[in-house]
């Protein structure tokens, strides 16, 4: 043993627990110094055969060292002390008893501290060695000191050895210590537990004082993986964690929502600020969501979203294959992994409350308040005179709205807020932990009639049922209620409701919501409700569509249990133990939908002659009902009632001998999900009331549906790890899943992954660079992961691989109408997984003692077999596609790196951390059917193959046409764009392609015209986050940004560009209100012309015009706290009490808030909000 | 010891248990395709859903390609070898069809019930083919469900002359298997019978026998015999069956099963609803903007209440010029005229209206929906003058479904009714010097509209010669059946669609006027209409270009090339075996000669 100490870290669950047994270690170390007693909390059960006569101490721990796993740390006198009779013959024995019987008469005392035992030798046979061993040596020198940390406490128990030899010895209870028989020149190595390791170089100088630092990089953080948990130094994939205390303070309804910009390689969007709404999680530029998985169970994103920041323990994300193909045929598109809080072992019951207030305001101007009465008025003006029609809007019109316009804000718009207060509890003793959360959500929407009430309650219950048996009880509910308006012209889940913020911005604001009877324009709401006669749409009152009494209530329920039974089985096998895990998922959701029509007046014109916007006496015969595409109103019920359930049986084994570490875990799991959806209507209510009753019973009048749903999962797990002294680190895992999708003979498929790390730091010969180079490990892996999506992302539909029938359209003969069927869609037999192969490789490393610590990640990920319709083999009078196939394949290149620097300044008065991280990825098609045009035909440059699966293909505009000359000149070369001669303000395009796409221009532009690629880059390719935190004095400052980069898009609608929807009546968008436009009298205009035509010319359709780069960077999060002093809270019994604020959004710098939040999806998408929070946390 | 024993135990009996089958879950979504074509009910459902996929129902946009509505389809680079328009290739339906054909007489149902199936789908075959024959001339004609691995799927086009041999000897081994009539009384009323197997027979053979088929032999190629015969045949046998016209012309749809129907695809709220009367009403009786505003060109086309045209000098109620017809177009007028067209001022008894109502479109008196015009002095224009022309369709109206309940709509959809197959008869019996039978189906069309006889009783058709018999049918098509979706498909197939060319529509304004003839106060008129006191005499009128718009396209451009329309290049692309029309930069003639 070259070092008598080697470093076995603590296998512990988290940081804040570590330090608590730091201080644990100090403390028992006082007690072992006054009296050495055999006790010790973290006693094992061991198996150990001895039986020597006359040996040495070294001989003795060595081999208990190989049988046991246990390691010793000493003073290295007391390996060369004899021992003269040893016979120890334990099974299942604890390993005190046994020490305690071997060293029963040699006057060593012992200490054990989990995986650790302390020798040491009574005080007075020390003395008379350290005397033998001065004589001895006597060209050597002695060396005192003194060991303290940070803060100047004494660090006991701390290992000084002379480096390079066996010589070493331990501080005693004031940090003190004595080395005997150190040459000149040596150095010493000063390590501790959670302390960096410090080399002291030993000249003339025999005392010192050293200081040791605290060991930021937390060697010993223990990290979630996939069915278990790994030492973070030991990780040889790549995984990032995420510290969810960071996002406690964000007041938001979904998770998901706090996560951007946190970690690398993660694409988190949130495009819609509307209550409830969640962001989109993407790894490393994947297609589809990741796979979640909570407390070991796999769970879907809802239930991801409905976690509280602070009921989370450890948030993980597994990146590569390695971490991820532990999860098979689900984690194509990696997983994130989340445990939850559990009580601690020795803590009274420690209460925290956090509660907060939080309100919200849009990032940008809402549309509707960016426009008024006169821009319309001059927005019809502009358009007649490009029609060449008379001048509709005149002094009287201008004059009468001089200080007047309607908007449909001012009825229906509020500022969101919410309140959200939570409680736990948590504490425990050796036998029980628990850990109890339950919090409440109350919010309000941007829109009156917008609220979501959620609860939520976990109990995290740990109980030793015997010295063998662990017990843990995981249970969690939510239920949330949430209130919108009856909006039927989008998805009830959707949060963008484009359509219906477009229903609010393009209300006319000539003409009044609501009136009097006599006509007269008025600010609340009345018994006459105006419709807007818009001349070209159905028109509707949407100030009543938003507050009237019309709804959507929706109630989701969630229950889950997680019961296990862990069993040490040490006794038959030391390092093996078994688990058992049921989980039970009940979850249902609700909604009821009331719908009632509406009854609209028209708007009556006092003067047909005069200023049309004069109000006269409403028309009690001039209504207009509007349905919302109902006949009848009606009242609809639909119910969800999901379960699903989860057996595992896990099998561990961890077992170190000698420098060698082995683990094993073998899993099995099962799990079936089911389910019944239920839908109800009634027609026809003799009274407008929200209950069946009232509803016709006339069969005609009720509608029912329902459906079932069933599935199920079957899998074999996994992992065997094997470390030598902790440098060299390798890892295999398996997973042989079973899938329902596929076939029988197809179902099963294996995915393995191997994985390697070498930790360059740890190794003799970068002892050189340890004054700088604190950490350094080179990381490889490889593995595979299945993908049951097909290349657009959606997943397998159930029995694909058998021919079926399915319910096809109906038709009525003579009164009835007769159900019909038609072939489902083409069977393959042979479906089966899409395979996607990655390969990482990373850094992890640490300088100046982990001030700097960072990974570096790239990979190569490519997918092979997804399935896809073959579309080029075969010509279209064959009638039908061909049944999907397994056979595109496409590829991902990218890679993440995140550095962070840690430290303190002024005496540890100041703490700081800064930190920044990036992620780049891009994918592309490497196999992929396309139909001929793209292959070999005309648009072959615009082939999928070799370039990535979202670019930005559309016209190439030259300008806006702005002098006469121009239009006089094109139109004499008979130049025309779809068909139409060119005209003043509005856009030319690049003639680029002939009919059939034939590239060289034809003299006119049309739709073949538009097949140019204009860049590769359609989503973002970059993703960075950085930030800081600053501490001082109780007050502490985060601040995090966050941002895209590589990233081209088009600004406009969701038809492409900018439509002028609003024909000749309404600006519809205020771009054509803007002053920017092109006007006879601002030729050199930013933006077309207003002509009250949705053309290409004037705007419509993706163009180069509309091209913008869509890199932003945001300031996302800043976070202000102050810990009140805890001098002050002592005498109250609180031991911290925390105030906060925190603000989200506050700025963004994009070249797209020309027009929009940086985040929106559209030009006309619902918009984002900036949230500001204040909250209160205290624990007592 | 004991509680591990009995946990583990617990748990690896659990283990065992349900580890057999998780995996093993039922389909509850789908029918086991074993069972489908050896059972009458699914056999029968899968039939059921080719109806649905092979008949349309109404549709506003039916006569989008011609003059009869507003609508600027043909402009430059509207049809073209890329894009879809015009182009017709549904193998996705005739590979359902040609499925039921085979696996129907595979299968084990009785052979009752195999023919009474196979009938209804051999016509479906031929009726989904004479489309794409129609568009683009011959297509490959397949009749198998064809096996990706052991059939040849680079298929040539069959000629166009096969195609029609083809289509007739569907048609007739439809014939042979359908019941002779479906009544309407029956429980199956709907489904193809012989009445109309036989009635698009001829159609079909009308087609073949057409100019557009034979430039060169328009009136003297030898299929005008066997189109003939095939329309006396389905004529005779169709009377024989009991079909009549509809003595009323404004019954035709709103008394459904009625005897003019020959198909009729069934509506019926709330399983089946159609969307005609949400798109063809005027916008403040609706919930939509009317769709298709008829046009002043079809108005002008109906012909006076004695048959003959306003400028026909000879004529009973003859007015002279077009701007003499613009003040009165609605004074003596064919009453299909009314019944078919609303205009500026007509009564319009709308349920839920009050009494008396009268449709406006006049700018500053109507409803700005309905509005129509430019007239300054309403201080406003109209917001749809690209898409309005002061006329809407009545033709097919529910006038009985309140404004709220507009979409409601279910009256039958009749997509083949007597009335054609009268008018295929005369026009083939005209072209083979039956002039006789010609002229007798087309007094009983013009009787039934309510067209005075006249004392020659002649209805107005003005001679009884072969061209002006040909003249006086194609005529009588557009105002028969104006709407229905013939107009553009006539024009072409008698090759007569270069009159389309250069064709601009027209709408009229109305403008309020005094009894003197000047301009009336606006308020005043508002007044009075909203007592619907203004009738549509008290207005004068004005024409006005549809679309109105600046640099919109206002005329059409029609080519000739549009005879056939070309295969979309991406279905060459994907077969080289297919060869592009002759006019489209190809080799293959669609003519027949």
């Amino acid at each position: 043993m070259n070092k008598p100490i080697t470093l076995q870290e603590f296998v512990c669950n988290s940081w804040s627990k570590r330090s608590v047994r730091i201080m644990k270690i100090s403390l028992i170390l006082c007690l072992m110094a006054l009296q050495i007693t055999a006790s010790n909390v973290y006693s094992q059960y061991v198996n150990l055969k001895l039986s020597v006569k006359n040996t040495t101490v070294a001989a003795v721990i060595s081999s208990i060292t190989h049988q046991t796993g246990y390691e010793f740390s000493y003073d290295a006198e007391l390996l060369n002390k004899q021992i003269k009779n040893v016979s120890v013959s334990a099974k299942n024995e604890r390993i005190e008893n046994v020490l305690t019987e071997l060293f029963k008469d040699t006057g060593i005392g012992f200490k054990i501290l989990d995986n650790r035992v302390f020798l040491i030798e009574n005080f007075e046979k020390n003395k008379t060695s350290e005397n033998k061993t001065a004589e001895v040596q006597q060209k050597q020198k002695t060396v005192t000191g003194t060991i303290l940390d940070q803060s100047g406490v004494p660090v006991i128990g701390a290992n000084v050895v002379v480096k390079g030899s066996s010589v070493g010895t331990i501080t005693d209870l004031d940090g003190n210590f004595t080395l005997n028989n150190v040459p000149d020149g040596a150095s010493l190595l000063v390590s501790y537990i959670g302390f960096l390791e410090q080399t002291i170089l030993v000249t003339n100088k025999t005392s010192f004082n050293i200081t040791l630092k605290e060991d930021t990089q937390k060697l010993d953080e223990v990290v979630v993986v996939g069915y278990g948990t790994q030492k973070k130094v030991n990780l040889t994939g790549s995984i990032t964690n995420v510290k969810t205390d960071e996002l406690s303070s964000i007041a938001t309804s979904n998770l998901s929502n706090t996560l951007a910009g946190r970690a690398p390689g993660m694409t988190i969007t949130g495009n819609s600020g509307l209550m409830g709404s969640s962001s989109e999680i993407r790894m490393r530029g994947g297609f589809g969501d990741p796979l979640f998985v909570i407390d070991g169970v796999i769970r879907d994103k809802a239930s991801f979203d409905a976690l509280q920041p602070n009921e989370i323990d450890q948030l993980s994300f597994l990146k590569d294959a390695a971490t991820a193909s532990i999860y098979g045929s689900s984690a194509g598109n990696g997983v994130v992994l989340v445990t939850t809080k559990t009580g601690s072992k020795d803590s009274k019951p420690v209460f925290d409350y956090q509660g907060s207030y939080s309100f919200s305001k849009p990032t940008k101007t809402l549309f509707s308040d960016m426009f008024t009465a006169t821009d319309e008025l001059t927005y019809q003006n502009r358009v007649a005179e490009f029609q060449g029609l008379a001048i509709p809007n005149g002094d009287d019109e201008f004059e009468y709205f001089k200080d007047r316009s309607y908007n449909v804000n001012d009825y229906i718009w509020q500022n969101p807020w919410n309140t959200k207060h939570s409680l736990s509890v948590s504490g425990g003793n050796e036998d029980v932990q628990y850990y109890v959360l339950g919090s409440y959500l109350g919010e309000e929407g941007s829109y009156v009639n917008l609220k979501n009430q959620k609860f939520s309650l976990r109990s995290n219950l740990t109980t030793k049922l015997s010295k063998y048996l662990t017990m843990n009880l995981n249970l969690s509910a939510y239920q949330s209620d949430d209130k919108r308006f009856f909006w039927p012209y989008s998805d009830d889940d959707e949060f963008g409701v484009y359509d219906l913020y477009r229903c609010t911005f393009n209300a006319l604001k000539t003409i009044p919501f609501y009136a009097n009877a006599d006509g007269t324009p008025s600010t609340t709401r009345t018994d006459y409700p105006i419709y807007p006669a818009i001349g070209s749409w159905q028109s509707w009152n949407v100030v009543d569509q938003v507050i009237g009494d019309r709804y959507i209530k929706t109630r989701k329920r969630n229950m889950n249990a997680i019961l296990s039974f862990n069993a040490d089985l040490s006794f038959l096998l030391p390092g093996l133990s078994t688990k058992v895990l049921a989980n039970y998922i009940g979850n249902d959701y609700t909604r009821k939908k009331y719908m009632t029509h509406q009854k609209n007046y028209k708007f009556q014109q006092a003067d047909p002659k005069g200023n049309r916007f004069l109000p006269g006496p409403i028309d009690e015969d001039q209504v207009n009902i509007f349905t919302f595409g109902n006949a009848y109103e009606n009242l609809q019920y639909g119910m969800n009632t999901l379960w699903s359930e989860q057996f595992n049986w896990f099998l561990n084994y961890n077992y170190s001998f000698g420098k060698h570490d082995v683990a094993a875990t073998v899993v099995f799991e099962q799990s079936s999900n089911g389910g019944e959806y239920v839908y109800a209507k009634a027609d026809n209510p003799l009274t407008s009331y929200d209950q069946m009753f009232v509803y016709s019973t006339d069969a005609e009048m009720r509608t029912g549906d329902a459906s079932e749903e069933t599935g199920g999962r079957l899998s074999w797990i996994g992992r065997f790890n094997y470390s030598y002294a902790q440098k060299y680190i390798a890892e295999f895992s398996f997973r042989y899943d079973g899938n329902t999708l596929f076939a029988k003979d197809q179902r099963w498929g294996f995915f393995p992954s191997v994985s390697a790390a070498w930790r360059l730091s740890q190794e003799d010969f970068m002892e050189n660079t340890s004054d700088w180079l604190s950490d350094l490990k080179i990381r490889a892996s490889y593995g595979t992961t299945g993908n049951d999506l097909d290349v657009y992302g959606n997943k397998i539909t159930p029995f694909s691989y058998i021919e079926k029938y399915v319910s096809g359209s109906s038709y009525i003969y003579g009164d009835a109408l007769a159900n019909g069927i038609t072939p489902g869609d083409v069977p393959n037999p042979y479906l089966t997984w899409a395979t996607s192969t990655t390969y990482n490789g990373g850094l992890d490393f640490g300088f100046l003692n982990n001030r700097l610590s960072g990974t570096l990640d790239v990979f190569y990920r490519k997918e092979k077999d997804i399935l896809g319709t073959r579309v080029v083999t075969l010509p279209s009078t064959y009638g039908q596609s061909l049944a999907p196939e397994n056979y595109a394949a496409r590829s991902w290149r990218g890679g993440e790196m995140s550095l962070m620097w840690r430290d303190q300044a002024a005496n540890g008065k100041i703490k700081y951390s800064l930190y920044a991280n990036v992620g780049y990825s891009k994918d592309q098609w490497d196999v992929l059917d396309q139909s001929a045009v793209y292959t070999t035909g005309n648009l072959s440059y615009l082939s999928q193959i070799g370039m990535a699966d979202s670019r930005v293909v559309g016209y190439k505009a030259v300008d806006i046409i702005r002098t006469q000359e121009q239009v006089d000149a094109l139109k004499s070369s008979g130049f025309k764009q779809w068909g139409r001669d060119p005209y003043l303000g509005g856009i030319l395009y690049e003639d680029t392609h002939s009919d059939g796409y034939v590239v060289g221009p034809d003299g006119k532009v049309d739709s073949n015209d538009s097949y140019n690629l204009l860049s590769d880059n359609a989503t973002p390719r970059i993703n960075y986050g950085f930030g800081g935190s600053l501490n001082f004095k109780g007050i502490t400052l985060d601040l995090h940004f966050q941002g895209v980069g590589g990233y081209d898009r088009f600004m406009g609608g969701p038809s492409g560009g900018f439509y002028q929807y609003g024909s000749t009546t309404r600006p519809y968008y205020p771009i054509w209100t803007s002053d920017d436009c092109w006007r006879t009298d601002n030729v050199d205009g930013k933006y077309p012309r207003v002509i009250g035509k949705s053309w290409y010319e004037s705007g419509a359709g993706s163009s180069t015009f509309w091209k913008r780069n869509g890199a932003y960077l945001r300031l996302k999060n800043v976070n202000l706290g102050y810990d009140l002093p805890a001098n002050l809270l002592r005498p109250l019994g609180l031991t911290k009490v925390q105030v906060f604020m925190n603000a989200t959004n506050l700025f963004s710098i994009s070249a797209v808030n020309e027009f929009m939040d940086p985040e929106q999806e559209y030009y006309d998408s619902y918009p984002l909000m900036k949230t500001f929070t204040f909250g209160l946390n205290f624990t007592f | 010891m004991n509680k591990i024993k009995y946990i583990f135990l617990s748990g690896f009996a659990a283990l065992i248990l349900n580890s057999c089958d998780s995996l093993d879950i039922e389909n509850t979504t789908s029918y086991d395709a074993n069972l489908v074509w050896n059972d009458d009910a699914l056999a029968t459902a899968y039939v059921t859903n080719l109806y649905a996929n092979v008949f349309d129902n109404w549709s506003c946009s039916a006569d989008y390609a011609s003059e009869q509505v507003h609508g600027m389809p043909f402009y430059d680079t509207s049809i073209t070898l890329t894009s879809g328009n015009f182009k017709k290739f549904d193998y996705t339906t005739i590979r359902l069809i040609n499925e039921a054909i085979v696996k129907i007489e595979a299968g084990g149902l009785d052979q009752s019930v195999k023919d009474e199936l196979l009938g209804q789908v051999y016509f479906m075959r031929a009726y989904v083919y004479s489309d794409m024959v129609f568009y683009h001339g011959g297509i490959p004609y397949i009749t198998v469900p064809q096996d990706k691995d052991k059939d040849d799927l680079y298929v040539s086009r069959n000629s166009t002359a096969e195609c029609f041999n083809f289509l007739i000897a569907d048609l007739d081994k439809a014939i042979s298997m359908l019941p002779e009539k479906v009544s309407g009384a029956s429980s199956e009323y709907g489904r193809i019978d012989q009445c109309f197997a036989k009635a698009y027979k001829a159609k079909v053979l009308l087609y073949k026998a057409s100019p557009q088929f034979n430039p060169k032999s328009m009136y003297t190629n030898s299929h005008w015999q066997e189109a003939y015969e095939a329309a006396k045949t389905a004529y005779e046998f169709c009377v024989n069956k009991g079909a009549a016209l509809t003595p009323s012309y404004s019954d035709i749809w709103l008394q459904e099963k009625g005897d003019e129907v020959v198909f009729a695809v069934v509506n019926s709220y709330p399983n089946k609803v159609a969307y005609w009367d949400y798109y063809v009403r005027p916008g403040s009786l609706s919930r939509s903007t009317a769709q298709n505003p008829p046009t002043w060109n079809l108005v002008k086309a109906f012909p006076m209440l004695d048959g003959k045209s306003y400028n026909d000098p000879t004529g009973k109620y003859y007015v002279g010029t077009e701007a003499d017809l613009l003040q009165s177009f609605w004074k003596n007028r064919d009453p299909r005229f009314a019944s078919s067209i609303l205009y500026n001022g007509d009564l319009y008894p709308v349920q839920g209206t009050k009494s008396g109502y009268r449709q406006y479109t006049a700018l500053g008196i109507a409803d700005q929906d309905d509005s129509y015009g430019t007239n300054p002095k309403a201080g406003v224009n109209a917001t749809n003058n690209d898409f309005n022309t002061g006329f809407f369709v009545r033709k097919g109206s529910d006038l009985s479904l309140s404004q709220d309940l507009v979409a409601t709509y279910s009256i039958d959809y009749i997509l083949m009714r007597f009335a054609e197959v009268m008018l295929t008869y005369a026009e083939t019996a005209n072209e083979t010097g039956h002039q006789d039978v010609a002229l007798e189906m087309l007094k009983q069309i013009r009787k039934r509209a309510g067209i005075e006889a006249g004392s020659d009783n002649m209805y107005g058709i003005a001679g009884t010669d072969r061209e002006t018999l040909r003249k006086a049918i194609l005529d009588e098509r557009n105002v028969e059946f104006c709407f229905e979706g013939h107009r553009f498909m006539d024009l072409r197939r008698t090759r007569n669609m270069m009159k389309l060319n250069g064709l601009e529509k027209f709408g009229v304004e109305a403008i309020a006027i005094n009894a003197d003839g000047t301009d009336m106060n606006l308020n005043e008129a508002k007044e009075k209409a909203v007592k619907f006191e203004l009738k549509p005499e008290n207005f004068r009128y004005k024409l006005q270009q549809v679309p109105l718009s600046k640099n919109s396209e206002k005329q059409f451009l029609v080519k000739e090339s549009y005879y056939f329309f070309p295969i979309q290049q991406s279905k060459i692309d994907e077969n080289q075996n297919l060869q592009q029309n002759i006019d489209w930069g190809g080799t293959f003639n669609p003519a027949l000669e």
